[in-house]
């Protein structure tokens, strides 16, 4: 933990800023269909900063809860035993690593704010560089805000309930904003430094300031964090890198709600359900009774991400394309939560061996539930936008992409969560690089295409509003396409593990 | 017929619970289990002994359907170990507890009943919660339980289901001293039920409880006959443990 690896650092921050730079050429490259008049991008102005505080304060608030578990710094567990437990200055010693970490994360959000701002330049008045230099210091700002407030919660100088308190507090004034008729926030003041090329006002920078200090407190006082909870972190971190490194997705949302000391709810919203629908349906039945345990911050984080794919959707419809993939990958994240009880049947083969009924079957029913979540959450990011932008076009475009999206997200978080299943004898491990490689490409994306796919029906109603024509049909079409798509995940969910017994046998020269 | 004896007599009467022949499960160059001939009449109570690693836990896990066997065969009640029939069949407590983390013991049980064509609203599951002494907990989550306390969840899950044939791989790990009295008495009521028990166990106490006793070493059984001379392999074992 000694000093700052500054030539780590460089190459981590080069290596990302070259991953950005591609993003932002093939990004930019398909932006820019529409520029927005002058009266728009005031409207843009207006708006822009109290979406962006917005965003700022659940940032806030899952940094603060970081905090709360001794994160965001992940120590080796030699170093928690060995160091922590040494009669040394424990600030002195986690200097370094916070450095570290708030240095790498800073450069990383003001890559990302930069290929955020030279987006809006493609539709908004303003120099490309204004956008991209104003992108990149809200970016950076952020990521030191959020981490600097978790140092400090981790450091225990604050009582225990101001922390959460103040996120809180923060967050229900970003919330406000939203509806007019209050004072704008700070959060919202310093949202407006994105927004500088077309409004530009100085104080935000006094958040800039604030935000500074705020980091400097964090790490001179981190050394007060809980060695309890770092030793837990530890333990819980290594197992995180491990599952990251060999693409793991389960192993990493189960780890990361460990982390997050996100457990089932200990008494279900719903005491018993109706005996009558565990007869006829056990699987759905099951499911249910899981989605009753759903912790509220679970409830809060699938509708977020599907109102923030909503919203993104919104903005794909009017001439911003690329945030349908942004949006695709938002409701597939989504998905992976609401397809717990698939994932809990795929991660117990005991229990699933033990049914007298065929294995592909049972795992086919376990997607009702999840779509069904899907389709209630996808109709509150309906709402949203509708409550935007009241239109008819609105509610029936939404109706359809809702039906499509939910299918298509949960059809891609089913290939993630029953691929992760080994049938037969194929052992990944013996894969030859050349068909490891792609193996793992088409692993790891083709579950979110898949989730892209289910809202392609707002890119072609999008195409036919353009055209000035119907925008209905085109979407039921692609809907089709969506559904049908979704059909074909869950015929191989239900006859994967029959296939392969069959592959076997056959490659074994037996005749079934 | 009990609940928990799902086999028809007919059935019983004609087919052995579990035959196996020829039997090898390997990996690479390593045997971990190697059995020439082995039949298990229906209705008969068998003890798995042996020490750690001598194949106990394989021999049960291949005829669970939970490991595939590199060559031979099983079969319970002539039924291949992973198909359907066999499952119907068949309740497997492993030596791990295995449990969902997403429901209490009540919906555990219910469940599982259910999926084995059950109504889920059983006189059985009732009995078994205050049997184990899970009366208090049959709302909470076993995931959140200690490892007892998710022993007797297992141990209740395995028994709620219809079965004719129980295999148990050591049970009384991380069991208190009632808990280990009521799993006892739950095996002879299943097995005076007509259930077939093949348990594993390294407690020499609960020998004579079973009819049969099978003694395995390095993956070979070298012994096999009534469960009430196998006290002397057990104290071998303890000795090639210490030694």
């Amino acid at each position: 933990m000694g000093t700052v690896a500054w030539g780590d650092l460089a190459y981590r921050v080069y290596t990302t800023a070259l991953a950005v730079l591609v993003l932002t050429v093939f990004a930019s490259g398909l932006v820019g269909d529409s520029r927005l008049d002058a009266e728009q991008a005031s409207a843009v102005a207006d708006v822009g900063p109290v979406w962006a505080g917005l965003m700022v304060a659940v940032a806030l608030l899952t940094g603060v809860r970081s905090g709360i578990r001794s994160g965001p710094l992940a120590l080796e567990a030699a170093d928690v035993h060995h160091l922590l437990l040494a009669p040394l200055d424990r600030s002195r010693m986690l200097r370094t690593p916070a450095v570290s970490m708030i240095a790498y994360s800073a450069a990383g959000a003001a890559a990302v704010g930069g290929l955020a701002g030279e987006l809006f330049s493609q539709r908004l008045p303003g120099e490309s560089t204004a956008w991209i230099a104003s992108g990149a210091l809200f970016g950076a700002t952020v990521a030191v805000l959020v981490l600097g407030s978790a140092m400090l919660t981790a450091s225990r100088r604050l009582r225990r309930p101001i922390p959460e308190v103040t996120a809180l507090a923060l967050l229900a004034w970003s919330v406000a904003d939203l509806f007019g008729g209050v004072p704008a926030g700070p959060l919202t003041h310093l949202g407006r430094i994105a927004f500088w090329p077309i409004r530009f006002e100085g104080w935000p920078l006094i958040g800039v300031g604030a935000t500074a200090l705020i980091a400097v407190a964090g790490v001179v006082l981190v050394g007060g964090l809980s060695v309890e909870a770092a030793r837990r972190r530890t333990q819980l971190v290594g197992q995180l890198r491990f599952a990251v490194t060999q693409q793991d997705l389960r192993s990493v949302l189960l780890l990361r709600r460990q982390l997050a000391a996100e457990r089932p709810r200990h008494r279900p919203l719903v005491r018993r359900l109706p005996a009558g629908l565990g007869r006829q349906l056990p699987v759905l039945s099951r499911d249910l009774q899981s989605l009753l345990r759903w912790p509220t911050v679970r409830m809060v984080r699938v509708t977020l991400l599907v109102v923030a794919a909503a919203l993104a959707l919104r903005a794909t419809y009017t001439g911003t394309t690329p945030l349908i993939l942004v949006a695709g990958i938002l409701t597939y994240v989504a998905a992976l939560d609401a397809i717990e009880p698939l994932a809990q049947e795929v991660d117990h083969p005991t229990m699933l061996t033990s049914y007298p009924r065929p294995q592909g079957l049972i795992l086919v029913h376990h997607v009702v539930a999840p779509v069904l979540v899907m389709l209630v959450v996808g109709g509150v990011g309906v709402g949203v936008v509708a409550a935007i932008e009241p239109s008819t076009d609105v509610l029936v475009l939404g109706a359809i992409t809702v039906l499509s999206g939910a299918f298509g997200a949960v059809a891609g978080a089913s290939i993630s969560v029953v691929s992760e299943v080994q049938v037969g004898d194929t052992n990944p491990a013996m894969f030859s690089p050349e068909v490891a490689g792609p193996r793992v490409v088409i692993r790891t994306l083709w579950p979110p295409m898949v989730s892209v796919i289910g809202l392609i029906p707002v890119l072609m109603a999008q195409r036919s509003m353009r055209a000035g024509d119907d925008i209905v049909r085109p979407a039921i079409a692609g809907a089709s396409i969506a559904i049908a798509l979704a059909a074909l995940v869950f015929t191989w969910v239900r006859y994967r593990a029959d296939l392969h017994a069959t592959m076997a046998a056959s490659m074994r020269g037996e005749t079934t | 017929m009990s609940r928990r004896s799902g086999g028809g007599s007919v059935e019983r009467a004609q087919r052995p619970a579990v035959s196996v022949s020829d039997l090898v499960k390997s990996y690479g160059d390593v045997v971990a289990l190697e059995v020439e001939d082995l039949e298990i009449p229906a209705g008969q109570s068998v003890v798995l002994v042996g020490h750690n690693g001598s194949g106990k836990s394989t021999l049960l896990n291949l005829i669970a359907g939970t490991l595939d066997a590199s060559d031979g065969e099983v079969k319970v009640r002539g039924h291949a170990p992973d198909s359907v029939e066999a499952r119907a069949q068949r309740s497997w407590l492993p030596d791990t507890p295995v449990l969902y983390d997403d429901l209490s013991v009540q919906e555990h049980l219910e469940y599982t009943v259910r999926m084995h064509g059950g109504d889920g609203d059983e006189e059985v599951i009732d009995q078994l919660i205050d049997d184990l002494g899970l009366r208090g907990r049959e709302d909470d989550l076993p995931s959140q339980f200690s490892r007892g306390l998710r022993q007797k969840t297992a141990a209740a899950v395995a028994l709620c289901r219809p079965f004719s044939l129980l295999l148990v791989d050591e049970p009384f790990v991380g069991l208190d001293a009632s808990g280990r009295q009521a799993f006892l008495d739950l095996l002879a009521d299943a097995h005076e039920a007509g259930a077939t028990l093949m348990v594993a166990t390294h407690d020499p106490v609960v020998l004579d409880r079973f009819e049969r006793g099978l003694v395995l070493d390095d993956g070979e059984i070298i012994h096999d006959g009534p469960a009430s001379g196998l006290s002397k392999f057990l104290s071998a074992d303890t000795a090639h443990r210490e030694g």
